[in-house]
Protein backbone atom coordinates (compact mmCIF):
# COMPACT_ATOMS: atom_id res chain seq x y z
CA UNK A 1 0.00 0.00 0.00
CA UNK A 2 1.09 3.51 -1.07
CA UNK A 3 1.23 6.49 2.33
CA UNK A 4 1.71 10.30 1.49
CA UNK A 5 2.35 12.37 4.01
CA UNK A 6 2.26 15.81 3.55
CA UNK A 7 3.81 18.39 5.97
CA UNK A 8 2.90 21.46 6.81
CA UNK A 9 5.04 25.24 7.13
CA UNK A 10 5.58 24.87 10.65
CA UNK A 11 6.16 21.45 10.83
CA UNK A 12 9.18 20.22 13.27
CA UNK A 13 11.80 17.85 11.46
CA UNK A 14 12.43 15.32 14.31
CA UNK A 15 8.32 15.09 14.25
CA UNK A 16 8.52 14.72 10.52
CA UNK A 17 11.37 12.39 10.46
CA UNK A 18 9.41 10.56 12.94
CA UNK A 19 6.24 9.77 11.11
CA UNK A 20 8.52 9.19 7.91
CA UNK A 21 10.47 6.24 9.65
CA UNK A 22 7.11 5.04 10.87
CA UNK A 23 5.48 4.64 7.84
CA UNK A 24 7.81 2.70 6.43
CA UNK A 25 7.30 0.10 8.57
CA UNK A 26 3.60 -0.20 7.68
CA UNK A 27 3.33 0.89 3.88
CA UNK A 28 5.32 -0.59 0.52
CA UNK A 29 5.83 3.09 -0.60
CA UNK A 30 5.73 6.11 1.23
CA UNK A 31 6.00 9.63 -0.18
CA UNK A 32 6.94 12.86 1.87
CA UNK A 33 5.44 16.28 -0.59
CA UNK A 34 6.15 19.35 1.67
CA UNK A 35 2.93 21.64 0.89
CA UNK A 36 4.24 24.50 -0.52
CA UNK A 37 5.31 22.44 -3.09
CA UNK A 38 2.36 21.27 -4.28
CA UNK A 39 0.81 22.06 -7.70
CA UNK A 40 -2.87 21.93 -7.97
CA UNK A 41 -3.87 21.90 -11.94
CA UNK A 42 -7.66 22.34 -12.82
CA UNK A 43 -7.10 21.84 -16.23
CA UNK A 44 -10.64 21.02 -18.76
CA UNK A 45 -12.68 20.08 -16.02
CA UNK A 46 -10.11 17.83 -14.45
CA UNK A 47 -8.70 18.74 -11.09
CA UNK A 48 -5.30 17.31 -10.15
CA UNK A 49 -3.20 17.51 -7.53
CA UNK A 50 0.47 17.14 -7.99
CA UNK A 51 4.06 16.95 -6.32
CA UNK A 52 6.60 16.67 -9.36
CA UNK A 53 4.75 14.89 -11.70
CA UNK A 54 3.19 12.07 -9.02
CA UNK A 55 -0.47 12.53 -9.11
CA UNK A 56 -1.31 12.57 -4.97
CA UNK A 57 -4.59 11.06 -5.50
CA UNK A 58 -3.37 7.69 -6.54
CA UNK A 59 -2.13 6.96 -2.76
CA UNK A 60 -3.98 5.14 -0.89
CA UNK A 61 -3.72 7.09 2.51
CA UNK A 62 -2.29 10.37 3.57
CA UNK A 63 -1.43 12.23 6.28
CA UNK A 64 -1.17 15.78 6.47
CA UNK A 65 0.13 18.37 9.51
CA UNK A 66 -1.24 21.33 8.50
CA UNK A 67 -1.07 24.67 10.66
CA UNK A 68 -2.87 27.84 10.65
CA UNK A 69 -0.44 29.62 8.12
CA UNK A 70 -1.08 26.88 5.57
CA UNK A 71 -4.93 27.19 5.96
CA UNK A 72 -5.62 29.14 2.14
CA UNK A 73 -3.91 26.35 0.64
CA UNK A 74 -4.25 23.42 2.91
CA UNK A 75 -7.87 23.53 2.68
CA UNK A 76 -8.18 23.04 -0.94
CA UNK A 77 -5.33 20.43 -0.34
CA UNK A 78 -7.62 18.56 1.59
CA UNK A 79 -10.87 18.86 -0.11
CA UNK A 80 -9.63 17.43 -3.08
CA UNK A 81 -8.01 14.52 -1.35
CA UNK A 82 -11.38 13.89 0.70
CA UNK A 83 -13.36 14.01 -2.49
CA UNK A 84 -10.77 11.04 -4.07
CA UNK A 85 -10.34 7.08 -3.01
CA UNK A 86 -7.52 7.84 -0.66
CA UNK A 87 -8.02 7.62 3.05
CA UNK A 88 -7.54 10.82 4.60
CA UNK A 89 -8.45 10.95 8.42
CA UNK A 90 -8.59 14.39 7.91
CA UNK A 91 -11.93 16.69 6.96
CA UNK A 92 -11.20 19.82 5.38
CA UNK A 93 -14.15 21.77 7.35
CA UNK A 94 -12.87 20.25 10.22
CA UNK A 95 -9.19 22.08 9.43
CA UNK A 96 -11.34 25.08 8.63
CA UNK A 97 -13.15 25.05 12.07
CA UNK A 98 -10.05 23.84 14.55
CA UNK A 99 -8.13 26.61 12.81
CA UNK A 100 -10.83 29.20 14.58
CA UNK A 101 -11.11 28.76 18.56
CA UNK A 102 -14.06 30.41 18.82
CA UNK A 103 -15.83 28.32 15.97
CA UNK A 104 -14.53 25.31 17.28
CA UNK A 105 -16.39 25.77 20.88
CA UNK A 106 -19.58 26.96 19.36
CA UNK A 107 -19.84 23.94 17.53
CA UNK A 108 -18.89 21.21 19.93
CA UNK A 109 -21.27 23.00 23.10
CA UNK A 110 -24.10 22.11 21.28
CA UNK A 111 -23.71 18.26 21.64
CA UNK A 112 -23.48 19.01 25.21
CA UNK A 113 -19.73 18.67 25.54
CA UNK A 114 -18.67 21.54 28.22
CA UNK A 115 -17.09 24.48 27.31
CA UNK A 116 -15.88 27.86 28.84
CA UNK A 117 -18.20 30.60 28.11
CA UNK A 118 -16.94 32.10 25.24
CA UNK A 119 -17.04 35.21 22.51
CA UNK A 120 -16.51 36.47 19.42
CA UNK A 121 -16.76 40.05 18.84
CA UNK A 122 -15.81 42.44 15.43
CA UNK A 123 -15.64 45.88 17.29
CA UNK A 124 -13.99 46.50 20.72
CA UNK A 125 -16.99 47.93 22.75
CA UNK A 126 -19.49 44.73 21.70
CA UNK A 127 -16.36 42.61 23.26
CA UNK A 128 -16.30 45.11 26.30
CA UNK A 129 -19.77 44.81 26.81
CA UNK A 130 -19.73 40.42 26.43
CA UNK A 131 -16.81 40.80 28.77
CA UNK A 132 -19.24 41.72 31.21
CA UNK A 133 -21.44 39.04 30.78
CA UNK A 134 -18.30 36.70 30.87
CA UNK A 135 -17.11 38.12 34.18
CA UNK A 136 -13.35 39.16 34.57
CA UNK A 137 -10.46 37.58 34.16
CA UNK A 138 -11.24 37.07 30.92
CA UNK A 139 -9.20 35.22 28.50
CA UNK A 140 -8.30 36.45 24.98
CA UNK A 141 -7.21 34.15 22.24
CA UNK A 142 -6.50 34.90 18.66
CA UNK A 143 -8.84 32.99 16.67
CA UNK A 144 -5.68 30.88 14.76
CA UNK A 145 -3.21 30.89 17.25
CA UNK A 146 -1.58 27.78 18.56
CA UNK A 147 0.92 26.22 20.53
CA UNK A 148 -0.08 28.51 23.81
CA UNK A 149 1.06 31.61 21.32
CA UNK A 150 -1.50 34.53 20.64
CA UNK A 151 -3.45 33.43 24.32
CA UNK A 152 -3.69 36.72 27.11
CA UNK A 153 -5.44 37.35 30.70
CA UNK A 154 -7.09 40.45 31.69
CA UNK A 155 -8.60 40.78 35.25
CA UNK A 156 -10.43 43.88 34.16
CA UNK A 157 -11.64 46.53 31.79
CA UNK A 158 -8.28 48.49 32.08
CA UNK A 159 -6.22 45.79 31.01
CA UNK A 160 -8.71 44.36 28.14
CA UNK A 161 -8.59 47.52 26.49
CA UNK A 162 -5.04 47.77 25.41
CA UNK A 163 -5.39 44.50 24.23
CA UNK A 164 -8.70 45.42 22.16
CA UNK A 165 -6.54 48.39 20.70
CA UNK A 166 -3.37 46.08 19.74
CA UNK A 167 -6.16 43.41 18.09
CA UNK A 168 -7.53 46.45 16.09
CA UNK A 169 -4.24 47.44 14.65
CA UNK A 170 -3.96 44.04 13.04
CA UNK A 171 -7.73 43.55 12.44
CA UNK A 172 -8.13 40.82 13.97
CA UNK A 173 -11.69 39.51 15.38
CA UNK A 174 -11.89 39.65 19.04
CA UNK A 175 -12.68 35.95 20.67
CA UNK A 176 -12.80 35.99 24.53
CA UNK A 177 -13.13 33.12 27.43
CA UNK A 178 -13.84 32.67 30.75
CA UNK A 179 -10.66 32.12 32.57
CA UNK A 180 -10.82 28.28 34.00
CA UNK A 181 -8.42 28.20 36.90
CA UNK A 182 -5.84 25.56 35.37
CA UNK A 183 -4.07 24.42 38.40
CA UNK A 184 -1.05 24.12 36.09
CA UNK A 185 -1.72 21.39 34.04
CA UNK A 186 -4.50 20.48 31.40
CA UNK A 187 -5.13 17.38 29.67
CA UNK A 188 -4.90 16.74 26.38
CA UNK A 189 -7.09 13.23 24.67
CA UNK A 190 -5.18 12.82 21.69
CA UNK A 191 -7.19 10.63 19.52
CA UNK A 192 -6.24 8.48 16.91
CA UNK A 193 -9.38 6.36 15.25
CA UNK A 194 -11.51 5.00 18.47
CA UNK A 195 -8.30 4.92 21.05
CA UNK A 196 -7.51 8.07 23.06
CA UNK A 197 -4.41 8.66 24.82
CA UNK A 198 -4.74 10.88 27.74
CA UNK A 199 -1.59 13.20 28.49
CA UNK A 200 -1.41 15.87 31.40
CA UNK A 201 0.55 18.60 30.13
CA UNK A 202 2.10 20.56 33.33
CA UNK A 203 3.11 24.24 33.18
CA UNK A 204 6.80 25.58 33.70
CA UNK A 205 7.16 27.67 36.92
CA UNK A 206 5.50 31.46 36.41
CA UNK A 207 3.20 30.17 33.46
CA UNK A 208 -0.70 29.50 33.04
CA UNK A 209 -0.47 28.33 29.53
CA UNK A 210 -0.29 25.01 29.16
CA UNK A 211 1.77 24.13 26.71
CA UNK A 212 5.19 21.58 26.27
CA UNK A 213 6.47 23.47 23.55
CA UNK A 214 6.70 26.52 26.06
CA UNK A 215 8.54 24.14 28.39
CA UNK A 216 6.40 22.31 30.11
CA UNK A 217 6.15 18.39 31.14
CA UNK A 218 4.36 16.07 29.63
CA UNK A 219 2.94 12.39 31.21
CA UNK A 220 0.32 9.58 29.94
CA UNK A 221 -2.16 9.63 32.42
CA UNK A 222 -5.72 7.59 32.94
CA UNK A 223 -8.81 9.17 31.35
CA UNK A 224 -12.09 9.00 32.83
CA UNK A 225 -14.31 7.65 30.53
CA UNK A 226 -16.43 10.95 30.26
CA UNK A 227 -14.00 12.48 29.13
CA UNK A 228 -12.82 9.91 26.30
CA UNK A 229 -15.93 9.64 25.17
CA UNK A 230 -16.48 14.08 25.05
CA UNK A 231 -12.58 13.70 22.67
CA UNK A 232 -14.38 11.14 20.75
CA UNK A 233 -17.64 12.66 20.23
CA UNK A 234 -15.35 16.59 19.84
CA UNK A 235 -12.81 14.52 16.60
CA UNK A 236 -16.33 12.76 14.99
CA UNK A 237 -17.74 16.06 15.03
CA UNK A 238 -15.09 17.51 13.66
CA UNK A 239 -14.46 14.75 11.29
CA UNK A 240 -10.84 14.36 12.67
CA UNK A 241 -10.14 10.76 13.00
CA UNK A 242 -7.05 11.94 14.20
CA UNK A 243 -6.34 15.39 16.27
CA UNK A 244 -5.62 16.51 19.84
CA UNK A 245 -8.80 17.50 22.12
CA UNK A 246 -7.73 19.81 25.37
CA UNK A 247 -9.67 19.97 28.35
CA UNK A 248 -8.74 22.06 31.70
CA UNK A 249 -9.91 20.16 34.80
CA UNK A 250 -11.70 22.60 37.76
CA UNK A 251 -13.15 21.63 41.19
CA UNK A 252 -13.34 18.26 39.96
CA UNK A 253 -15.32 19.51 36.48
CA UNK A 254 -13.35 19.58 33.09
CA UNK A 255 -14.19 21.86 29.88
CA UNK A 256 -12.69 21.49 26.57
CA UNK A 257 -10.93 24.38 25.63
CA UNK A 258 -9.28 23.73 22.14
CA UNK A 259 -9.15 20.77 19.36
CA UNK A 260 -5.76 20.43 17.50
CA UNK A 261 -5.61 19.53 14.29
CA UNK A 262 -2.07 19.10 14.24
CA UNK A 263 -0.88 17.52 17.51
CA UNK A 264 2.64 17.60 18.24
CA UNK A 265 3.95 14.13 19.01
CA UNK A 266 5.86 15.31 22.03
CA UNK A 267 9.32 13.33 21.27
CA UNK A 268 11.25 14.43 24.25
CA UNK A 269 8.61 12.67 26.29
CA UNK A 270 7.14 9.81 24.34
CA UNK A 271 9.84 9.26 22.16
CA UNK A 272 8.73 7.44 18.96
CA UNK A 273 5.44 5.73 20.61
CA UNK A 274 2.70 8.30 19.67
CA UNK A 275 3.88 8.71 15.73
CA UNK A 276 4.45 4.49 15.44
CA UNK A 277 0.19 4.75 16.93
CA UNK A 278 -1.01 6.90 14.17
CA UNK A 279 1.23 4.81 11.70
CA UNK A 280 -0.72 1.90 12.96
CA UNK A 281 -4.12 2.98 13.03
CA UNK A 282 -3.65 5.01 9.48
CA UNK A 283 -2.61 1.14 8.16
CA UNK A 284 -5.10 -0.91 9.48
CA UNK A 285 -7.85 1.74 8.11
CA UNK A 286 -6.81 1.89 5.04
CA UNK A 287 -6.31 -1.88 5.06
CA UNK A 288 -10.63 -2.11 6.47
CA UNK A 289 -10.92 0.24 3.60
CA UNK A 290 -9.40 -1.70 0.85
CA UNK A 291 -11.00 -4.62 1.54
CA UNK A 292 -14.69 -3.65 1.63
CA UNK A 293 -13.95 -1.83 -1.71
CA UNK A 294 -13.04 -5.26 -2.83
CA UNK A 295 -16.20 -6.47 -2.37
CA UNK B 1 -45.17 38.08 13.30
CA UNK B 2 -45.38 41.50 13.66
CA UNK B 3 -48.83 43.09 13.02
CA UNK B 4 -48.84 43.61 8.69
CA UNK B 5 -46.15 41.98 7.94
CA UNK B 6 -45.75 38.46 6.44
CA UNK B 7 -42.36 37.92 7.48
CA UNK B 8 -39.32 39.79 8.99
CA UNK B 9 -35.32 40.22 7.28
CA UNK B 10 -32.72 41.18 9.30
CA UNK B 11 -30.55 42.64 7.06
CA UNK B 12 -26.81 43.14 7.98
CA UNK B 13 -23.86 44.79 6.35
CA UNK B 14 -20.37 46.96 6.83
CA UNK B 15 -20.22 50.91 7.56
CA UNK B 16 -21.78 53.19 5.42
CA UNK B 17 -24.28 50.78 3.25
CA UNK B 18 -25.41 53.18 0.37
CA UNK B 19 -28.76 50.69 -0.29
CA UNK B 20 -30.63 50.32 3.04
CA UNK B 21 -33.32 52.94 2.45
CA UNK B 22 -34.01 51.98 -1.16
CA UNK B 23 -33.67 47.95 0.25
CA UNK B 24 -36.01 49.17 3.11
CA UNK B 25 -38.60 50.75 0.75
CA UNK B 26 -38.53 47.10 -1.57
CA UNK B 27 -39.08 45.12 1.42
CA UNK B 28 -41.68 46.84 3.04
CA UNK B 29 -43.76 47.52 -0.34
CA UNK B 30 -43.56 43.34 -0.66
CA UNK B 31 -45.09 43.36 2.82
CA UNK B 32 -41.71 42.22 4.81
CA UNK B 33 -40.45 43.96 7.70
CA UNK B 34 -37.22 45.41 7.50
CA UNK B 35 -34.23 46.28 9.85
CA UNK B 36 -30.66 47.30 9.25
CA UNK B 37 -27.67 46.50 11.42
CA UNK B 38 -23.95 46.95 11.22
CA UNK B 39 -22.22 43.85 11.34
CA UNK B 40 -19.87 45.91 13.65
CA UNK B 41 -22.76 45.84 16.49
CA UNK B 42 -22.78 42.26 16.63
CA UNK B 43 -21.28 39.77 18.92
CA UNK B 44 -22.01 35.73 19.68
CA UNK B 45 -21.69 34.54 22.98
CA UNK B 46 -21.74 31.10 23.44
CA UNK B 47 -22.78 29.53 27.04
CA UNK B 48 -23.48 25.99 28.33
CA UNK B 49 -25.03 24.54 24.88
CA UNK B 50 -26.79 27.92 23.88
CA UNK B 51 -25.45 30.55 21.25
CA UNK B 52 -27.17 33.76 21.55
CA UNK B 53 -26.63 37.16 18.79
CA UNK B 54 -26.15 40.07 20.87
CA UNK B 55 -27.30 42.94 19.21
CA UNK B 56 -28.72 46.49 19.69
CA UNK B 57 -31.54 45.48 22.22
CA UNK B 58 -33.15 42.82 19.52
CA UNK B 59 -33.34 39.17 19.62
CA UNK B 60 -32.26 37.08 16.48
CA UNK B 61 -34.97 34.70 17.34
CA UNK B 62 -37.93 37.23 16.14
CA UNK B 63 -36.39 37.22 12.62
CA UNK B 64 -37.70 34.81 10.00
CA UNK B 65 -34.36 35.60 7.34
CA UNK B 66 -31.37 37.71 7.28
CA UNK B 67 -30.49 39.00 4.39
CA UNK B 68 -26.25 39.42 4.45
CA UNK B 69 -24.02 42.31 2.64
CA UNK B 70 -20.20 41.99 3.90
CA UNK B 71 -16.92 41.07 2.21
CA UNK B 72 -15.24 38.34 2.72
CA UNK B 73 -12.89 39.98 5.03
CA UNK B 74 -15.70 39.56 7.41
CA UNK B 75 -15.14 35.74 6.88
CA UNK B 76 -14.29 34.32 11.02
CA UNK B 77 -16.98 35.97 12.01
CA UNK B 78 -19.83 35.16 9.62
CA UNK B 79 -18.99 31.53 9.28
CA UNK B 80 -20.13 30.94 13.21
CA UNK B 81 -23.16 33.58 12.12
CA UNK B 82 -24.63 31.34 9.28
CA UNK B 83 -24.08 28.33 11.47
CA UNK B 84 -25.67 29.93 13.86
CA UNK B 85 -28.48 30.36 11.79
CA UNK B 86 -28.82 27.14 10.17
CA UNK B 87 -28.96 26.02 14.05
CA UNK B 88 -32.13 28.21 14.08
CA UNK B 89 -33.73 27.86 11.32
CA UNK B 90 -33.62 31.61 9.87
CA UNK B 91 -32.94 31.52 6.09
CA UNK B 92 -29.95 33.42 5.16
CA UNK B 93 -28.96 33.24 1.29
CA UNK B 94 -25.20 32.06 2.08
CA UNK B 95 -25.18 28.52 3.16
CA UNK B 96 -22.37 27.35 6.37
CA UNK B 97 -19.01 26.91 4.27
CA UNK B 98 -19.86 29.42 1.72
CA UNK B 99 -17.53 32.24 3.15
CA UNK B 100 -14.78 30.35 3.28
CA UNK B 101 -14.80 29.47 -0.20
CA UNK B 102 -15.68 32.87 -1.50
CA UNK B 103 -12.59 33.94 0.27
CA UNK B 104 -10.42 31.94 -1.16
CA UNK B 105 -10.32 31.80 -5.70
CA UNK B 106 -8.90 29.28 -5.58
CA UNK B 107 -10.60 27.16 -3.47
CA UNK B 108 -13.77 28.99 -5.61
CA UNK B 109 -12.39 27.08 -8.81
CA UNK B 110 -11.45 23.45 -7.54
CA UNK B 111 -15.24 23.81 -6.35
CA UNK B 112 -16.53 24.82 -9.63
CA UNK B 113 -14.40 22.53 -11.30
CA UNK B 114 -15.29 19.40 -9.39
CA UNK B 115 -19.08 19.83 -10.20
CA UNK B 116 -18.31 20.25 -14.23
CA UNK B 117 -18.64 24.22 -14.33
CA UNK B 118 -16.34 25.46 -17.02
CA UNK B 119 -13.97 27.85 -15.44
CA UNK B 120 -10.28 28.90 -17.26
CA UNK B 121 -7.82 26.30 -17.23
CA UNK B 122 -5.50 27.48 -13.61
CA UNK B 123 -2.51 26.20 -12.46
CA UNK B 124 -2.51 26.29 -8.12
CA UNK B 125 0.79 27.07 -6.67
CA UNK B 126 1.27 26.84 -2.91
CA UNK B 127 4.90 28.60 -3.67
CA UNK B 128 7.28 29.88 -6.38
CA UNK B 129 9.07 26.63 -6.47
CA UNK B 130 7.97 24.72 -8.78
CA UNK B 131 6.66 27.50 -11.58
CA UNK B 132 9.48 27.45 -13.70
CA UNK B 133 9.79 23.85 -13.76
CA UNK B 134 5.80 23.86 -15.17
CA UNK B 135 6.69 26.78 -17.76
CA UNK B 136 6.79 24.42 -20.65
CA UNK B 137 2.83 23.64 -19.64
CA UNK B 138 1.44 27.14 -19.81
CA UNK B 139 -0.09 28.56 -22.63
CA UNK B 140 0.48 32.45 -22.70
CA UNK B 141 -0.64 34.80 -21.90
CA UNK B 142 -1.53 33.83 -18.68
CA UNK B 143 -3.50 35.96 -15.48
CA UNK B 144 -1.30 36.28 -12.72
CA UNK B 145 -3.18 36.20 -9.44
CA UNK B 146 -0.93 36.16 -5.98
CA UNK B 147 -3.38 36.14 -2.09
CA UNK B 148 -2.13 36.73 1.08
CA UNK B 149 -5.21 35.89 3.31
CA UNK B 150 -8.29 36.71 1.96
CA UNK B 151 -6.86 40.08 -0.18
CA UNK B 152 -5.53 39.95 -3.89
CA UNK B 153 -1.87 41.12 -3.56
CA UNK B 154 -0.98 41.21 -7.29
CA UNK B 155 -3.29 40.85 -10.67
CA UNK B 156 -1.26 40.92 -13.25
CA UNK B 157 -1.68 40.01 -17.36
CA UNK B 158 1.82 37.99 -17.96
CA UNK B 159 2.76 37.40 -22.02
CA UNK B 160 5.51 35.13 -22.19
CA UNK B 161 7.92 32.92 -20.04
CA UNK B 162 10.13 35.56 -19.91
CA UNK B 163 7.92 37.94 -18.18
CA UNK B 164 6.44 35.07 -15.88
CA UNK B 165 10.27 33.90 -15.10
CA UNK B 166 11.14 37.92 -14.39
CA UNK B 167 7.83 38.43 -12.22
CA UNK B 168 7.95 35.67 -10.16
CA UNK B 169 11.67 36.09 -9.37
CA UNK B 170 10.80 39.58 -8.52
CA UNK B 171 8.06 38.26 -5.49
CA UNK B 172 9.27 39.81 -2.54
CA UNK B 173 6.82 39.04 -0.41
CA UNK B 174 5.30 36.29 1.24
CA UNK B 175 2.14 35.02 0.44
CA UNK B 176 -0.69 32.25 0.65
CA UNK B 177 -1.81 31.56 -3.18
CA UNK B 178 -0.68 31.77 -6.68
CA UNK B 179 -2.90 30.86 -9.50
CA UNK B 180 -2.08 31.50 -13.06
CA UNK B 181 -4.86 31.54 -15.16
CA UNK B 182 -5.88 31.15 -18.82
CA UNK B 183 -6.60 34.49 -20.26
CA UNK B 184 -9.58 35.66 -22.86
CA UNK B 185 -9.21 38.25 -24.75
CA UNK B 186 -13.07 38.48 -24.76
CA UNK B 187 -15.58 40.60 -22.76
CA UNK B 188 -16.57 39.77 -19.45
CA UNK B 189 -20.34 39.47 -18.64
CA UNK B 190 -20.86 40.19 -15.02
CA UNK B 191 -24.32 38.95 -13.80
CA UNK B 192 -26.01 39.45 -10.07
CA UNK B 193 -27.90 36.26 -9.55
CA UNK B 194 -30.49 36.73 -7.75
CA UNK B 195 -32.35 32.65 -6.57
CA UNK B 196 -33.02 31.46 -10.08
CA UNK B 197 -32.77 35.09 -12.04
CA UNK B 198 -29.42 36.29 -13.62
CA UNK B 199 -29.20 39.74 -14.32
CA UNK B 200 -26.30 40.59 -16.75
CA UNK B 201 -23.96 43.42 -17.96
CA UNK B 202 -20.51 43.44 -20.47
CA UNK B 203 -17.99 45.02 -20.29
CA UNK B 204 -15.86 45.11 -23.56
CA UNK B 205 -12.00 44.78 -23.51
CA UNK B 206 -9.71 47.88 -24.12
CA UNK B 207 -6.34 46.04 -25.30
CA UNK B 208 -4.59 49.17 -25.44
CA UNK B 209 -5.44 49.94 -22.26
CA UNK B 210 -5.23 45.73 -20.76
CA UNK B 211 -8.43 46.03 -18.46
CA UNK B 212 -12.07 46.22 -19.19
CA UNK B 213 -13.97 49.36 -19.68
CA UNK B 214 -15.71 50.11 -16.14
CA UNK B 215 -19.11 50.85 -17.91
CA UNK B 216 -21.05 48.18 -19.29
CA UNK B 217 -23.77 47.18 -21.85
CA UNK B 218 -27.47 45.22 -21.18
CA UNK B 219 -26.26 41.50 -21.99
CA UNK B 220 -28.95 38.51 -22.18
CA UNK B 221 -26.89 35.47 -21.63
CA UNK B 222 -28.06 32.02 -23.31
CA UNK B 223 -29.90 30.09 -21.09
CA UNK B 224 -27.52 27.22 -20.77
CA UNK B 225 -25.29 30.36 -19.71
CA UNK B 226 -27.54 31.31 -17.00
CA UNK B 227 -27.80 27.87 -15.61
CA UNK B 228 -24.16 27.33 -15.11
CA UNK B 229 -24.68 30.42 -12.95
CA UNK B 230 -26.95 29.52 -10.79
CA UNK B 231 -25.62 26.43 -10.86
CA UNK B 232 -21.94 27.65 -9.58
CA UNK B 233 -23.45 29.83 -6.72
CA UNK B 234 -25.49 26.20 -5.59
CA UNK B 235 -21.68 24.91 -5.84
CA UNK B 236 -20.62 27.27 -3.65
CA UNK B 237 -23.62 28.00 -1.23
CA UNK B 238 -24.92 31.15 -2.46
CA UNK B 239 -28.29 32.03 -3.54
CA UNK B 240 -27.24 36.16 -4.20
CA UNK B 241 -24.11 36.45 -6.02
CA UNK B 242 -22.12 38.80 -8.54
CA UNK B 243 -20.87 36.04 -10.92
CA UNK B 244 -18.02 37.54 -13.36
CA UNK B 245 -17.82 35.01 -16.77
CA UNK B 246 -15.77 35.31 -20.09
CA UNK B 247 -17.26 32.87 -23.21
CA UNK B 248 -19.49 31.37 -20.49
CA UNK B 249 -16.02 30.12 -18.06
CA UNK B 250 -16.87 31.61 -14.93
CA UNK B 251 -13.94 33.64 -13.53
CA UNK B 252 -15.02 34.34 -10.00
CA UNK B 253 -17.91 34.61 -7.64
CA UNK B 254 -18.69 37.17 -4.89
CA UNK B 255 -21.23 37.58 -2.25
CA UNK B 256 -22.70 40.94 -2.73
CA UNK B 257 -24.53 42.41 -5.37
CA UNK B 258 -23.94 46.14 -6.37
CA UNK B 259 -27.33 46.82 -7.04
CA UNK B 260 -27.33 50.90 -8.18
CA UNK B 261 -24.98 49.45 -11.03
CA UNK B 262 -26.66 46.85 -12.51
CA UNK B 263 -29.87 49.23 -12.23
CA UNK B 264 -28.07 52.24 -13.81
CA UNK B 265 -27.25 49.84 -16.90
CA UNK B 266 -30.28 47.37 -17.36
CA UNK B 267 -33.13 49.81 -16.02
CA UNK B 268 -34.31 47.32 -13.63
CA UNK B 269 -35.11 47.46 -9.52
CA UNK B 270 -32.91 44.82 -8.78
CA UNK B 271 -34.05 45.55 -5.04
CA UNK B 272 -37.40 44.60 -5.46
CA UNK B 273 -35.89 41.60 -7.26
CA UNK B 274 -34.02 40.59 -3.93
CA UNK B 275 -37.53 41.33 -2.00
CA UNK B 276 -39.38 38.85 -4.23
CA UNK B 277 -37.05 36.60 -3.59
CA UNK B 278 -37.50 36.64 0.36
CA UNK B 279 -40.82 36.59 -0.39
CA UNK B 280 -40.77 33.67 -2.01
CA UNK B 281 -38.76 32.09 0.57
CA UNK B 282 -41.60 32.89 2.62
CA UNK B 283 -44.49 31.52 0.22
CA UNK B 284 -41.93 28.24 -0.05
CA UNK B 285 -41.52 27.59 3.91
CA UNK B 286 -45.28 28.55 4.55
CA UNK B 287 -45.94 25.15 2.08
CA UNK B 288 -43.44 22.93 3.72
Amino acid sequence: MKFLYIGGSNEKQIVKQMILEEAHKFFDTVLYAPLSKIKIECIEGKTKLLFKGTDLTSFDACYARFFSKDLMFGEIVLDILNHSDVFVPLNSEGFQITNHKYFTVKVLSRENIPVPISSLAVSPQTAIDMSHKIGYPIVIKLLSGFGGRGVMRANSEEEFKPVLDTLKVFKEFISTQEYVESNNYDIRCLVMGEDVFGIKRTTPAGEWRTNVSGGGKAEFVELSNAMKQDALKASTILGLDVCAVDFIESEGKYKLIEVNFAPGFMPDFFGSKLPNALMKFLYKKTREIKSKNRF
Amino acid sequence: MIKGFLMKTLFIHEKDNAYIQELKEAFNKKNISFQAIEISQLGLLTEGKETTLTTNGFSLEEFDSCFLAVGVQFTQFVEPLIDEFSQKGIYCQVKPDAYSILSNKAFQLTTLNSHKINTPNTTIFGSSYFINSSLKEFRFPLVLQIFLGYKKMQDVLVESEKSLISFVKSIKSDFDILLLQEFFEKPLDVSAVIGKEVFSVRRSWVKEKLEYLKKGATRTLSEKEQLDLIKACNAIGTEIATVKSIDGNIVSVKPFVDFSYFQEILGKNLYEKLAEFYLSKFETKGME
